[in-house]
This record gives structure tokens, C-alpha cells and sequence, in this order.
């Protein structure tokens, strides 16, 4: 089983060149269930990562282009009036799929935005008080772009909360890069891809996770790094306790992508930043990379021996 | 930081009854020796029983079944001693009982009390012998109540045997066997933690200048010489090889032919014993001695004989005679010298007792004799012997003086058959006449009993003097060592302007022999007769066997003289060693408790410290980053442990620093360690043992150029 992920990361590490740490994160995020936010800008590579993901998973894959006008039918779905029999018959919209990609999503309105969000929240979505289940696994990729531009509407907090990780994908070493061009179209390579895994075992994957192991010195590093992001006054807020679920679910997958049944310090290091950084509000809102207060928080925590 | 293991797990787990048991039997062994046999059966039965209770876990004793055993045995131990005070039914009941105790372990509570008794029931064991041998035996008991301690508070050592997936590099067997290292090294800490307290405890807990009770058993029968002498009192404790007193010199030693140690003056004979005179004159011991010290240019004091400070220890006499060299000069303030130099105490000697002495070898006494001291030392018993005395008072006239006629009796010893054997013929009814003339034949006391007779009625004052002759050095040490088959029987003749003179008839037999002892430094009274069949011992060819003994011996005194006999006097003098001069007994009191009191704030400050990092595996892991910090490795605390094995191996991978093997074995180390602190399981004891041990034999070996030569691309 565990043989089976390295080779979900290596075959994605070939097709997306240079960005192993986001491919293994995205990895965690789907292992743990949730949901992952690339905040990066067009071209970089997002649908690339999120089809791959879909076709070595071997999962069906959706795509949504969110603007300004996307309403939350073109979602989930409508019913649509069938003149033959005279009913509503609902039309499932792109939604229904196990992996889909939100394309920037800070471009439609918050109420689109919303419906989004609650089939993420649910697993389910409700038309004309009928709940339909979505399919399983269900992973959402979004897409938003960093920079607040006009006629954006930018994820709430409350919202950001519902994506478990949050990574960007920068732009690609410069060898990577001259691999990229001289290489071949990644477009051919996701068709030829081959599908390591299938859904069920993703789901059984999925189910390890929650039984891996945590040893009570290491929920004491959890709560001391969590109690550290309220009492800090970088952020009007400190992590939710979602916040702090949210990193020991990650943490748990982590490890279990590392081929382990029990979390160390350094599972939690590593979500860390990717799981909390874009669940604390800044109150300046300048951060600098250079002097990045999340990783200080890691910096400054003494790991409980 | 939290157990692994919960409370109610710790408190619910099995008591292991092996260690409980064999402590509890090494605490009796050393009473199973004095004790009726029953009852060491008795004992041996119910734990056999008890084990095999707690191994099959078939039956069960019943309670009333109990109480029966317990009533039948005080009816045992009532009817083989016809009470239940006293040492010995005292202690038979003690240890039934102690015994029986085992029937009762059901809680932890129940070992407690049992280990505990355990300490005081190792003290049973000196009210039989107080030899420092039992006292080192009682260690192994102590060691053992200590480890069955360890192991009702240690986390179940059955759980070892369950370790599940954890399988260490090493086989099972080398884990076993470090976790008895483990548990030795545990134990020799408890008990090096409670030397210093014992030490504390017995050097300043205020001492009586007494015992306050005394050892019962054997205070009646009399050991040594005693003051009559019949044929065979002295040849019968000649075949005792036991001792009879220790001497440590100050000073010079006297040569071989001086070693006679003065005890007792016996002046009346009735025909067969010679005994004391029941009233004797007391000599005025302070005028004595200052007259003595102060007489340099008397004539009594004769510069050439020498003088010699000592000190002796007395085995226990039951008498109450102290034996000097002959002849003292300055006694123990405590006793009293007579006129006959002889020393007697207040009371019965019923310890061993340690005396300080001097004496002068060639100190006359009684240039004069009064009439009645005269007539005294030359009265015989009505009849008998009148072939003795006929004989003696003709000799007399054919000499012109009494000294003469005392060395013509000698050259007759020495020239004539006399033999010394210590079976000597029976002698008839005149027991003088029969030794002198028919059968020339004994000991000592034929010997010294027949000159003094024969000297006497001559009309020559003369009296018998008992006690010993010769010593042996302890080659290990400097004290010699007299013992019962050193008793001897001298005489001693009052010569006109000579006073008292020594004249041993014995010696006469061989003198030449004796004088061969003077040339050595060591002398011992069986070489005195060397023809007649005593093995004399050369310095040079000592065997291992007597070189055994004489550490043995040399142990024993030290424990006599620091343990036993550690009382209010050698505590004192001890403090005046240490400058404390003049302390109260409260004071004492006060400085040992100060220094208790300071002692166990050390110990608890330091187990308080270590408390914090209680946990061994983390103990471990603080060993670990010491060693590694000597080699610039250092474990940031925001660090994980594999994070830093990353490090390390970046760092290898660019500049070692470290040997390869060395960083394989640590990296190894590492993993294991997070393996340990975050995994499922709880860890168990085997597995604390074996990181600590992996952690303990990593040594970590600077890099050294694997190829022998310069890689500067490495700088």
C-alpha cells in the first residue's frame, strides 16, 4: 500500500518537475480528506497538478472556471424542465466529480464562492430539498490569485479554514525550467499516464491515516505550538481548534506518506506552514518572506523530550 | 512527558514473589544454624509451598489453616525451650514467625513490611556470633531485600518477555543478561547510598562507655589459665590454638627469651596444686610507679634491661587477671597490682578487653624480704615428698650459696634424663618424689612445681609463676599474637641482694635451644622444645594457609577493635583525632543529625533534579546529546530528532567530521529513539535497557582520511 504512494510521487514528480515538497503535500491534503489551496498565478502549472493528480489516482476529474458571473447552478447543477414527461430532471453539474479544480476562485461572487465551499464542508449538496451525495473520495483543488485585483472577491477566513492546505507553486528552477521546455508537453504525458492507484484504495488509505499514532508528548507540541499562535499578537486570531485538527490530521498523513504509523515533531513541522499559514490573518499587511512569523512560531517552540 | 503505562495498570500488576521469597530466605539462612532443625523445615516447607501456590495458582491455603500452623509452632518452639523469652526461643519464634509471614503477601503493603522486618531480622543474626564474616554475609540478605524492593516498584519485568514488535538488533539472550547488569548496577546504588549513612550513624551516634546489655550464653565458663595449677591445667591448654591475647608493641620488641608474660604468683602448695595465697597485700600504685620512673640512679633501675611500652588485648578470661610482660611497671589505672606482681581487675573480664602497659624486663623486686613474705615462700605441706626434701636440704650443704645450689638443680635438669613430653607417666602420691627421681618426665608444671619444692626445702624462698611464654608476630601486621598453647608455668627464686629472680627449669632442658630463638626476631613457645616434636613456623616458609590465617586473624582484630569494640573511649579519641576535643554527648548527638540532615538534602536535591528527566529513555537521549555535543553535534530545540539525523548526514556528506562506522551506529541510535518516544506501544523495560545500552557503548570516532591521504577538496 505504502509502496503504491511513493509511486503516486514519483510519477507526479516527473510530470510536475521541481515541486516535490507541494506534490507531497498535496498528496497529504487528499490522504487527509481535505481540501488544498494553491495561491499562485496563472501558468504555473495548477491544472497540470491537479489533472495528474486525478489521472494517476485514477479519479474522475472536473474543471470550473470561476468568474464574476458563475452562478451556483453551474456548480452544483439544475433541474431542468423535460418536456417528454413533464418533471424536473436535475442535472448534475461539474461538482459531481471526485477531483475538481476550482480555477480561481476569488473571481466569482461569494455566493457561487459559498456553494462551493458548503459541498466541500458537506460531502453532499442540496437542490430543491434533495441532498445528493458527492462522489467519494471528493477533493477540491482551488486555485486564487494572490493579488487583489478589481472585480475579485477574496476568500474570507472563514472560508480559507475549509481548505486543510494552502501552497503555492512558484515559479520553477531555472534547470527545472529548461527541462520543462526542452521536455515534452506535459498535457501528452498526464494522457499516457497510467493510474497507480484506483478510488478504493485511496479510500483505504485514507482510513489509515486515522489510526496513526500520537504520543501525548507530541499532543503537548501540537497544543504548546497552537497556544503560541494565539498568545502572539502578529494575528488578530489564533489558530482555530479546527486550525489544530486540521495540522494533526495533516501531520498524520505526513506520516503515513513518510511510511509510518506514528507522527513525529517532524510531521508536524513539516504541514505546518502549509496547513496555518493561511488560516492567521495578519494584521500587518505587509509579511515579508525574510522574517515569515508562522515559521518563527516553529523556530521558537521547544519540542517536549 | 507522561507514563506510558497508566496508573491503574502499575497498581493492578502481579507481585513477582521470587525476589520476595529468596530475600526472605537469605535473611534466615544465618539463623538456620541456631534454631531447631524443625523449624528451619517448617520454613522450608511453607515457601515451597507459597511458590508453588503462586506458580500453579491451583490451591490455596485457608486461612483457619493459618492460624493452626502458627498456633502449632509456638506450641513447638514452647516446648522445646519451656518459654518464649530469652536469645534462643526469642529468636526461634522470631524467625517462625518471620517464617510464616510469607503466607500473608497479598499487596504491595505486605511485601513492605516484610522486606523491612527484614533488615531488623538480619540483626538476630550477631546475637550468635559477631564475627565480621556474618557481617559480611549480611550484605548478600541486604542486596537481596533491596532487588526484591527494586522489583515490586519497577514496571513488571513480565512485560519484557511481551515486547511484541519491538526486535532490537541484538538477540534476546544479550538483553537479558544486561538487564541482571542492570539490576546489580541499580542495587550497588542503593547500597553505596546508604554507606555513608551507616557510616554517619555508627561513628557519631553517642556511644555508652558500656555495653548496656551483655551477649548471653558462656559467661560462666573461664577460659585461659586459672589461678591454681595441678599436672595438666597448662599441658591441656597448651593443645588449644585459640588466642589468648594480642600485643602490639610501641616501640622496641623484647627478644625471644624475654617474651614471658607475667599472670598470675602462685605460693601455697598442698601436695598437688599449687594456688594462690587468698589475701595478698595490694602495692600502692601510683607510689610504685612514680618511684619506679623517678629511681634513676636507685640500683633497682638497671639501665641495660630494657623497657617496653605495649598495648594488649585481652581475649575474654572470664577471670579477672591481666597479663603483663614480666615485669610491669605501669598498669591500667582501673586495676590493682599486688605485691607478687600480679594485676587484678574489679570485675570478671567478660569482653575482650584492651589495656595499655609498661614493663621493665630486669626490674628486681623485693631486694628484702620480711620474714613472714620468707616464710611464706618457703612453706611446704605437712609431709609428703620426703625423699624430695631430704634430697634438696643435702644439695644445699654441698653449695656455698643458694644460687648455686638453684644452678646445680638446673645442670641436673640439663644434664641428666629429664624429658619434656606432655604425656607424662602418672605419677604416684608423692607426686614430687615420683617426677624427680623415677621419672623424669613432663612439663612445665612437673617442671616449675618440682624446683620451687625442692628450692623451698632447701629454705630457699621460691613460688611459681603462670602465664606465657613466646608470641607470634602476624607477619601482615605489627602485633604479635600469644595463644593458649603459649601457657607456661616459670619459677621464680629470691636470691640474696638479687630479689625475685626468673628461673625457667623448663628452658633448662634445652637451653642451647633457646638460645637459638634469641637470634631471631620471632619467637614462638612451641619452638622452645623444638626436639621434642613442636613444629616450629620459619618466617621464610610460611604456607598460604598460615598466611590465610594470619589475615584472617588480622581482620578479626580490626573489626574487634573498630566495630566491636567502638565505644564512648575510642569514639572520643577518634574526635580528638579529628580536632573536635571535649564534645558533650549532645553535641554528638547534634553533629550526626546536622550531618544526616545535610547527607539526605544532598541525595534528595539530586534525585528532585533527576526526577524531571525521570524518564530513562529521555536519562538516554541527555546522555546521548552530551557525547554528540563533544563532537559539534548539537539538537536544536525545535528540532527533531530525525530532522537532525538530516543534518547529520548532510554534513557527512559534505565535510566529515565522523567516522562512517560511528555515524551509522548514531544514526541508528537516533532512529531508534524516535521509534521508541512516538510510537504505539508502550515501552517496555527491556527496551529502556537497551537503549541505554546502545547509547552507553556508542563511541564516537573522529574522521580520519579513509584512504590515508589529503582530499583538499574536502576544505
Amino acid at each position: 500500500m505504502q509502496s503504491n504512494l511513493q509511486n503516486v510521487v514519483e510519477t507526479l514528480n516527473r510530470i510536475i518537475l521541481g515541486k516535490p515538497g507541494q506534490i507531497k503535500l498535496a498528496i497529504v491534503c487528499l490522504l487527509a480528506k481535505g481540501h488544498l489551496l494553491i495561491e499562485d498565478l496563472p501558468g504555473m502549472g495548477k491544472t497540470t497538478l491537479a489533472h495528474a493528480l486525478a489521472r494517476v489516482l485514477g479519479l474522475d476529474f472536473q474543471r470550473i472556471q470561476f468568474t464574476s458571473d458563475l452562478l451556483p447552478g453551474d456548480i452544483i447543477g439544475s433541474a431542468i424542465y423535460r418536456r417528454s414527461d413533464e418533471t424536473f430532471k436535475f442535472h448534475e453539474g461539474p461538482i459531481f466529480t471526485q477531483v475538481i479544480l476550482a480555477d480561481e476562485v476569488n473571481r466569482a461572487t461569494p455566493k457561487s464562492q459559498s456553494a462551493l465551499l458548503e459541498a466541500m464542508e458537506e460531502y453532499q449538496v442540496t437542490v430543491d430539498g434533495v441532498s445528493r451525495k458527492l462522489p467519494k473520495p471528493f477533493f477540491v483543488i482551488a486555485t486564487q490569485n494572490p493579488f487583489h485585483q478589481i472585480g475579485t472577491y477574496p476568500l474570507p477566513e472563514s472560508q480559507l479554514d475549509r481548505f486543510l492546505i494552502r501552497i503555492s507553486l512558484g515559479y520553477p528552477a531555472r534547470e527545472v525550467e529548461r527541462q520543462l521546455f526542452s521536455g515534452q508537453d506535459s498535457r501528452k504525458l498526464i494522457e499516457n499516464l497510467k493510474p497507480v492507484l484506483d478510488a478504493q484504495s485511496l479510500i483505504l488509505m485514507q482510513n489509515a491515516v486515522d489510526k496513526v499514532s500520537v504520543t501525548d508528548t507530541l499532543y503537548e507540541y501540537l497544543q504548546d505550538l497552537v497556544a503560541a499562535t494565539r498568545q502572539s499578537n502578529q494575528w488578530s486570531h489564533g489558530l482555530s481548534p479546527r486550525g489544530g485538527l486540521a495540522l494533526l490530521r495533516a501531520a498524520k498523513s505526513w506520516a503515513v506518506l513518510e511510511q509510518r504509523d506514528y507522527v513525529l515533531p517532524e510531521d508536524i513541522q513539516a504541514v505546518w506552514l502549509a496547513v496555518t499559514e493561511h488560516r492567521l490573518m495578519s494584521q500587518s499587511s505587509s509579511s515579508s518572506s525574510i522574517d515569515n512569523p508562522v515559521a518563527n512560531i516553529l523556530k521558537n517552540t521547544v519540542i517536549p523530550r | 512527558m507522561s507514563e506510558q503505562i497508566s496508573l491503574g495498570d502499575y497498581n493492578a500488576r502481579k507481585i513477582e514473589l521470587l525476589p520476595i521469597l529468596t530475600a526472605q530466605q537469605l535473611v534466615l539462612l544465618p539463623l538456620y544454624f541456631f534454631i531447631p532443625i524443625w523449624i528451619t523445615l517448617l520454613n522450608l516447607i511453607i515457601v515451597s509451598a507459597v511458590y508453588l501456590t503462586d506458580v500453579r495458582q491451583k490451591f490455596s491455603v485457608h486461612p483457619r489453616i493459618k492460624n493452626i500452623i502458627t498456633l502449632l509452632a509456638v506450641a513447638g518452639i514452647l516446648f522445646s525451650f519451656h518459654k518464649l523469652t530469652g536469645r534462643d526461643a526469642g529468636v526461634a519464634l522470631i524467625a517462625t514467625m518471620y517464617g510464616l509471614k510469607i503466607m500473608e503477601i497479598k499487596a504491595q503493603r505486605d511485601v513492605y513490611i516484610l522486606m523491612l522486618l527484614g533488615f531488623f531480622i538480619l540483626l538476630a543474626g550477631f546475637l550468635f556470633d559477631q564475627s565480621p564474616w556474618i557481617a559480611v554475609y549480611q550484605f548478600i540478605p541486604v542486596a537481596a531485600i533491596l532487588n526484591a524492593l527494586i522489583s515490586i516498584h519497577s514496571l513488571s519485568r513480565s512485560a519484557e518477555s511481551c515486547a511484541g514488535t519491538f526486535k532490537p538488533a541484538g538477540s534476546s539472550h544479550s538483553i537479558l543478561h544486561y538487564s541482571f547488569k542492570a539490576t546489580i548496577h541499580q542495587l550497588l546504588k542503593y547500597l553505596a547510598l546508604s554507606i555513608p549513612l551507616m557510616i554517619i550513624l555508627f561513628v557519631f551516634f553517642p556511644r555508652l562507655a558500656g555495653p548496656i546489655w551483655r551477649m548471653p550464653g558462656g559467661a560462666s565458663a573461664t577460659s585461659g589459665i586459672s589461678d591454681t595449677m595441678s599436672p595438666g591445667d597448662i599441658s591441656s591448654l597448651q593443645l588449644f590454638d585459640k588466642i589468648a591475647f594480642r600485643v602490639k608493641f610501641n616501640g622496641d620488641t623484647p627478644n625471644g627469651a624475654n617474651l614471658y608474660w607475667r599472670t598470675l604468683v602462685l605460693d601455697e602448695f598442698d601436695g598437688l596444686t599449687w594456688s594462690r595465697e587468698k589475701i595478698k597485700k595490694e602495692q600502692g600504685i601510683v607510689t610504685f610507679v612514680q618511684s619506679n620512673k623517678t629511681s634513676g640512679a636507685n640500683d633497682n633501675y638497671d639501665k641495660a634491661s630494657g623497657f617496653y611500652r605495649y598495648d594488649i588485648s585481652l581475649e575474654k578470661t572470664s577471670q579477672r587477671w591481666l597479663t603483663f610482660l614480666d615485669r610491669p611497671i605501669d598498669i591500667p589505672k582501673r586495676a590493682r597490682l599486688f605485691s607478687d606482681y600480679s594485676v587484678q581487675t574489679n570485675h570478671r573480664l567478660l569482653d575482650r578487653t584492651r589495656y595499655k602497659a609498661e614493663s621493665q624486663v630486669g626490674l628486681r623486686l623485693d631486694g628484702q624480704l620480711s620474714l613472714s613474705q620468707r616464710e611464706k615462700n618457703t612453706q611446704l605441706p605437712e609431709g609428703g615428698n620426703p625423699h624430695s626434701i631430704a634430697w634438696a636440704k643435702q644439695q644445699r650443704q654441698l653449695y656455698p650459696t643458694d644460687k648455686a645450689f638453684i644452678e646445680a638443680l638446673l645442670l641436673k635438669i640439663n644434664q641428666q634424663e629429664y624429658f619434656y613430653t606432655l604425656s607424662p607417666p602418672i605419677m604416684q602420691r608423692d607426686t614430687v618424689d615420683s617426677f624427680w627421681f623415677d621419672e623424669q618426665k613432663g612439663f612445665c608444671e612437673h617442671y616449675a612445681g618440682a624446683l620451687v619444692f625442692l628450692a623451698r626445702a632447701a629454705n630457699v624462698p621460691a613460688r611459681v609463676v603462670i602465664g606465657y611464654q613466646g608470641a607470634e608476630k602476624n607477619p601482615l601486621s605489627d602485633y604479635w599474637i600469644v595463644r593458649y598453647a603459649n601457657a607456661h608455668a616459670w619459677t621464680e627464686i629470691w636470691f640474696e641482694n638479687e630479689g625475685w629472680v626468673r628461673v625457667d627449669p623448663t628452658a633448662a632442658i634445652a637451653p642451647h635451644r633457646i638460645e637459638k630463638q634469641l637470634q631471631q626476631d620471632y619467637s614462638q613457645r612451641d619452638s622452645l622444645f623444638g626436639d621434642f616434636g613442636f613444629d616450629a613456623v620459619e618466617l621464610d616458609d610460611i604456607g598460604w594457609l598460615k598466611q590465610f590465617e594470619y589475615w584472617m586473624d588480622q581482620a578479626n582484630t580490626g573489626w574487634n577493635e573498630w566495630i566491636l569494640d567502638y565505644n564512648q573511649d575510642s569514639q572520643r579519641k577518634l574526635f580528638d583525632g579529628l580536632g573536635l576535643k571535649n564534645l558533650t554527648g549532645q553535641q554528638v548527638a547534634i553533629l550526626m543529625i546536622g550531618m544526616l540532615a545535610a547527607f539526605l538534602t544532598l541525595i534528595s536535591v539530586r534525585w528532585m533534579r533527576d526526577k524531571q528527566s525521570l524518564d530513562p529513555v529521555q536519562a538516554s537521549l541527555q546522555l546521548l546529546l552530551k557525547k554528540l555535543s563533544k563532537h559539534g553535534i548539537e539538537l536544536q530545540d525545535n528540532q527533531g530528532v530525525n530532522a537532525l539525523i538530516g543534518d547529520i548526514q548532510q554534513k557527512q556528506h559534505h565535510k566529515p567530521t565522523i567516522e562512517t562506522r560511528s555515524i551509522t551506529q548514531l544514526i541508528r541510535i537516533l532512529k531508534l529513539y524516535s521509534f521508541l518516544r512516538y510510537q504505539r506501544q508502550e515501552i517496555t523495560q527491556k527496551q529502556q535497557n537497551y537503549f541505554r545500552q546502545q547509547v552507553k557503548s556508542l563511541r564516537i570516532r573522529s574522521y580520519k582520511n579513509d584512504r590515508g591521504h589529503i582530499r583538499p577538496w574536502l576544505n
